[in-house]
């Protein structure tokens, strides 16, 4: 930090000169800028990208993104219809309702019209082989009548059609529509409204459903659908976090003018952050809309030790503008580098290598860079024109008696109530450190990680996977050929993608596979009388055509010219193990191969996707403990100038960071795009309290006073404060553990779980820790005329600059 | 020291923090398997080395636990061309017939198997037999026909029987090895009754395509063929009676049991029984969408039947007679 810490001082000193002077001209300005912000913010706008998702640099990304427009599929609506009556689907009512649904979907927004599937749809077809050749045609004929003749022949046709499975459940009580969804909307030519999606496929939901009738409803459009529903009721979270700190602050401050004030400073930096987010482009996500809470929380607490320090100053005397000049003058620098502490938590995450991430932390940095502003700034302007009621000014403080439970807590300071402490740590640590051993990156369980497990769409997911022969996990493998021409009648090619096919089908975890060679066999075989001593590929061109409409690009399973071969594996799940499993065996096929002109490129599908993100999350882990602690060490050596203050903060911060992933591994909470930044931003808010309590310790260690009265005196002064902090927070992030959506609530718990128990850390380990690592009194009283905080350093370990220290004090007076 | 043991604490902590955050291995899901539930396997038979089975990608496997666990055999060449067909002459000694004309011989029950031949690019064989005569013949796509005359060491190609260029599909012997069938494409039905020396055309009873058949006691033979076409004659393949129609499902495959009772299978898992000498035909079984390719009896007499989609969980006779869903 700087050595001239006077001359900061000095332009804080005359920064906040000319704020009060030009105080009302400022305000305006402010207060101009909160309406054009608050307006603009209504125009933020739900931002849910799929590619924002996923870690664009990583290898199987970049083969992903570069196939993907060719090979779709993820962006697939799946309608089922379960027939709940007597028998199976073979009747008149439910035929009916069928029809109702193919044309329903057939006018979905967004819907691409030619790849809508049904029993209905022409496409839909069943071949059979007779002594005449293949015969075949429609499976539901033009002039079908629901009759018990036109079902009969129905439903021998959809046998034969090999829809079972598919498009007809295996146990023939249900059938199901399937559509393809397409990112641009061919009627608007907009951007494909997913929310629009979602609500046209309800409204077949409830138009269609009857006592008889029961609709599953599944696709990513449904999910982003659903997830858009669900943070709407992060609104009504908003208003209890909203309501439990006002009431709290009521409680702290007992000033409902300071309450009113400090809840809507602390709601500026919000509407000011919502307000920039349109203009630069960005939208709100799925994981970014967790950052006005958060800035939120900071922001009281900023708002708490502006307002008391300008209540403290009132009390005492001061006028209300001086009060507020004084109150910047404190608290301008300290305040300033306590956000800034809190800004590299924020940054921190963004070496997590995914889009949404990265827009996490900007918009987190923007919105504590706006709380400097409005809270440093805008505040004390208020501040300066506001008059405290009596009821404030009464509530003095009774300092002079002994706080008994601070005083009792304060043992902890002396060796063997600490050795009790150090014990039930070592104790927690052993436990955490082997739980959290158990802790598995990437989703558990089956269905959308952004749903609960029992939501409706987890259960109508469940539900088809277990009545069709679908698979829902896909991890695609590419082959890029460079043969001049069609490289599926190539027996080189299709006999590595054959070979692939084989190798996988082995592989536990892999449910099926799916690749142009599997199919060309099947076709061969169809074309030889659906004889099985046909299912194979020759090496004769000749032979290869005649199965060479499995190549045809819109089944999916290649491109023109078969330039790329998208081999399509089914797994059982999109868990961990099962992907890093599944991984290994490709590559290992892979790295065996020899064809010339074939490369394999991982991997895309939405296993694919896990994959790469599951491996950007693991990378990204050890980097951001290792830059957060690296960084909160330097910061806290800055603070203190003392290895055993670091080790007095850094130690019970660790305790906590690792009880957090033994919390996650117990909850079954998956390391993942949305858990690992939360521990950054744990770190980063939670090491404040540490920080606070021993710069307040290490105060009155430097005059003299014992260890224990030391804590204590810092549990009076700040504890009180430091807890009241930790609770709205813990509340204010405690209220998302009750969202709909399954990421939110594991976001929600863990932060509470963070900014919690890390006070608690504060407030019990570090006074033993302080014990056993010998932090004493200073034996030398302070003669400094300046300022009486500040003795000359006498122990080999505080040899602070006496400058600094003041600013340093006061920096992490604020930190909460 | 006080302060040592604060230090002490402190270095724990670190210690279990980087224990704790360093790399987490995920478990292995178990070895790969050969996928014998799901690849196409198109014959299986029992030799002094237990079951042997063959198909996809040239693959032949042999298990000596009753079809428990199955091994990969030695192959001198792998060709990757679908092995169609296994024929063993006795416990030790027999052929694989594939694609592309690739011919592999065993004298080991199937453990070991050394290419005899291999044509890259023909046509596949279908069926294979010894004569009377010592000569084995295999014929395929085509009208294609090979022989060996040196215990399948070396092959010939030898001119089609009777000129024809229609698929043959199989080589049959009476009981005796007297008299012979070859069946083949668009009712293709050839008879040989001189020990598969000379072959004459049998008039065409059928239009669409025979894969098999067999030999009962004295002149009766079946044939069977597409769609659920059965044959029956009772003058040694002079004339012919249709007995099928059961159901409209090719079938690939038989197997006589110990009670002289007789199963087809093909498509559709379809099973067919017949307890009276191959009289009549009676709808036994039903699985699925694979297409039945062979039928072993195991020790404990239930059956293990290969299929395009690989081998069905072993099933008694009884519980196959239990109706089944599909």
């Amino acid at each position: 930090m700087s050595h001239q810490p006077t001359a900061v001082q000095k332009f804080v000193d005359t920064s906040a000169r000319l704020l009060i002077i030009g105080r009302k001209p400022l305000g305006f300005l402010f207060l101009l800028i909160t309406i054009m912000l608050g307006f603009s913010a209504l125009q933020t706008r739900f931002d849910p990208g799929f590619n924002k998702l996923i870690p664009l640099k990583h290898d199987y990304m970049q083969a992903f993104l570069e196939h993907s427009s060719e090979f779709t599929g993820a962006n697939r609506v799946m309608v089922s219809l379960e027939w709940t009556g007597e028998g199976d689907i073979y009747n008149p009512v439910f035929f009916d309702k069928l029809r109702e649904a193919t044309d329903a979907v057939f006018f979905t927004p967004g819907i691409n019209r030619p790849s809508v599937r049904s029993l209905f749809t022409p496409e839909v077809r069943y071949i059979e082989v007779t002594e005449y050749g293949f015969t075949g045609g429609v499976v539901i004929p033009s002039r079908f009548t629901a009759n018990d003749e036109g079902l009969a022949q129905v439903r021998s046709n959809v046998y034969k059609s090999g829809q079972i499975g598919n498009l007809v459940s295996n146990d023939l009580k249900s059938a199901m529509v399937q559509a393809e969804l397409l990112e641009m909307d061919p009627e608007t030519g907009e951007k494909t409204d997913y929310a629009a999606v979602a609500r046209h496929l309800e409204k077949i939901r409830t138009e269609l459903s009857d006592e008889n009738i029961n609709i599953n409803i599944i696709g990513f459009s449904k999910v982003m659908g659903d997830v858009m529903d669900g943070l709407m009721t992060v609104m009504i979270f908003f208003a209890v976090a909203f309501a439990v700190t006002f009431i709290l602050l009521w409680l702290y401050s007992r000033s409902l003018k300071l309450t009113v004030l400090s809840i809507v400073v602390a709601l500026l930096p919000v509407i000011w952050l919502l307000g920039i987010l349109p203009q630069i482009g960005y939208g709100i996500d799925p994981m970014s809309v967790l950052v006005p809470f958060l800035i939120f929380s900071i922001g009281v607490s900023h708002a708490v030790q502006m307002t008391n320090a300008w209540k403290l100053d009132v009390l005492a005397g001061m006028s209300a503008i001086e009060a507020a000049e004084s109150a910047i003058r404190k608290l301008a620098i300290p305040g300033t580098v306590a956000l800034l502490a809190n800004a590299l938590g924020f940054m921190v995450i963004m070496v997590i290598d995914i889009p949404m991430v990265h827009e996490l932390g900007v918009t987190a940095c923007l919105g504590v860079a706006l709380m400097i502003i409005t809270n440093k700034m805008f505040m004390p302007i208020i501040l300066s024109m506001l008059k405290l009621e009596k009821m404030a000014l009464k509530g003095g403080d009774d300092s002079d008696k002994k706080h008994p439970l601070w005083w009792s807590i304060s043992s902890l300071a002396e060796p063997r109530p600490a050795l009790f402490s150090l014990g039930v740590m070592l104790l927690l640590l052993a436990v955490g450190t082997w739980q959290s051993r158990s802790l598995l990156t990437g989703d558990i369980g089956t269905g959308v990680p952004e749903l609960r497990a029992d939501s409706r769409y987890n259960q109508d997911n469940d539900k088809i996977i277990n009545d069709y022969s679908i698979g829902m996990d896909v991890l695609s493998v590419y082959v890029e050929t460079n043969r001049e021409s069609e490289a599926c009648l190539d027996w080189q090619v299709m006999n590595a993608v054959d070979r692939f096919d084989f190798h996988m089908r082995g592989v536990p975890g892999v449910q099926s596979v799916s690749t142009v060679a599997g199919m060309a066999k099947l076709y061969v075989s169809g074309n030889n009388e659906g004889n099985p001593l046909w299912r194979t590929l020759q090496r004769s061109t000749m032979a290869l055509r005649s199965g060479s409409q499995a190549a045809n690009p819109e089944l999916g399973l290649n491109n023109e010219l078969c330039k790329t071969i998208n081999m399509m594996v089914y797994l059982d799940n999109h868990q961990n193990d099962t992907l890093k499993h599944v991984i290994g065996e490709m590559q290992s096929f892979i790295d065996a191969q020899t064809v010339e002109g074939v490369e394999f490129r991982l991997a895309g599908g939405n296993a694919g996707v896990a994959a790469a993100t599951n491996e950007a999350v693991e990378t990204a882990e050890v980097q951001m403990i290792g830059s957060i602690f690296g960084a909160i060490t330097l910061l806290c050596w800055m603070t203190f100038r003392s290895w055993r203050g670091v080790l007095c903060v850094v130690v019970p911060l660790m305790l906590v960071t690792i009880l957090c992933n033994a919390l996650m591994a117990r909850l079954g909470i998956g390391l993942k795009v949305a858990t690992l930044p939360v521990i950054a931003l744990g770190v980063g808010v939670g090491v404040d309290y540490g920080i606070y309590i021993y710069e307040q310790m290490q105060h009155s260690l430097k005059r003299g006073v014992d260890l224990r009265t030391s804590f204590y005196e810092a549990m009076r002064q700040r504890g009180t404060a430091a807890v009241f902090t930790a609770v709205t927070m813990t509340i204010g992030v405690g209220t998302w553990a009750f969202s709909a959506l399954k990421f939110q609530a594991d976001m929600g718990i863990l932060l509470a779980f963070m900014f919690m128990v890390n006070v608690l850390g504060a407030i019990f380990l570090l006074p033993a820790l302080a014990c056993w690592l010998n932090v004493k009194p200073s034996n030398i009283k302070a003669n400094d005329a300046d300022s009486m905080a500040e003795p000359a350093p006498a122990t080999s370990v505080d040899t602070p600059k006496r400058t600094n220290v003041k600013a340093r004090q006061e920096a992490v007076a604020t930190s909460d | 020291m006080r302060v040592t043991l604060g230090i002490a604490v402190s270095l724990i902590v670190a210690v279990a923090g980087i224990f704790a955050f360093s790399h987490r291995d995920t478990p292995s899901l178990g070895a790969r398997q050969i996928p014998v539930e799901n690849m196409n396997l198109t014959s299986i038979t029992q030799t002094a080395a237990g079951l042997v089975t063959a198909g996809e990608l040239g693959h032949i496997l042999v298990s000596s636990d009753q079809g428990n666990s199955w091994n990969r055999a030695e192959l001198s060449e792998q060709r990757h061309a679908l092995i169609t067909r296994l024929h063993f002459k006795d416990e030790r000694n027999g052929l694989a017939i594939g694609h592309e004309g690739w011919i592999l011989k065993t004298t080991d029950g199937g453990l070991n198997w050394q290419e005899v031949a291999f044509n890259p690019g023909g046509e596949p064989l279908l069926s294979v037999n010894r004569l009377p005569s010592g000569i084995w013949m295999a014929i395929g796509a085509f009208g294609q026909a090979l022989m060996s005359n040196d215990d399948g060491q070396s092959w010939a190609e030898m001119p089609p029987p009777n000129g024809t260029d229609w698929h043959l599909n199989a080589l049959l012997p009476s009981e005796d090895h007297r008299t012979w069938l070859i069946v083949g494409e668009a009712g293709t039905l050839f008879r040989s009754t001189d020990g598969g020396e000379n072959w004459d055309t049998i008039p065409e009873f059928y239009n669409g395509s025979l894969y098999g058949g067999f030999n009962l006691e004295g002149d009766t033979w079946v044939v069977y063929g597409m769609r659920g076409n059965i044959f029956r004659s009772e003058d040694n393949g002079e004339s012919w009676a249709s007995i099928g129609g059961v159901l409209p499902a090719s079938l690939f495959t038989h197997r006589t049991l110990n009670n002289g009772d007789i199963l087809l299978g093909g498509q559709g898992g379809v099973l067919l029984l017949s307890n009276d000498q191959g009289r009549s035909f009676s709808f036994l079984h039903k699985s699925g969408r694979m297409s039945l390719t062979g039928i072993a009896r195991l020790a404990s007499g239930e059956l293990l039947m290969s299929s395009d989609s690989g081998l069905m969980p072993a099933l008694s006779v009884d519980q196959l007679k239990q109706p089944s869903g599909a």
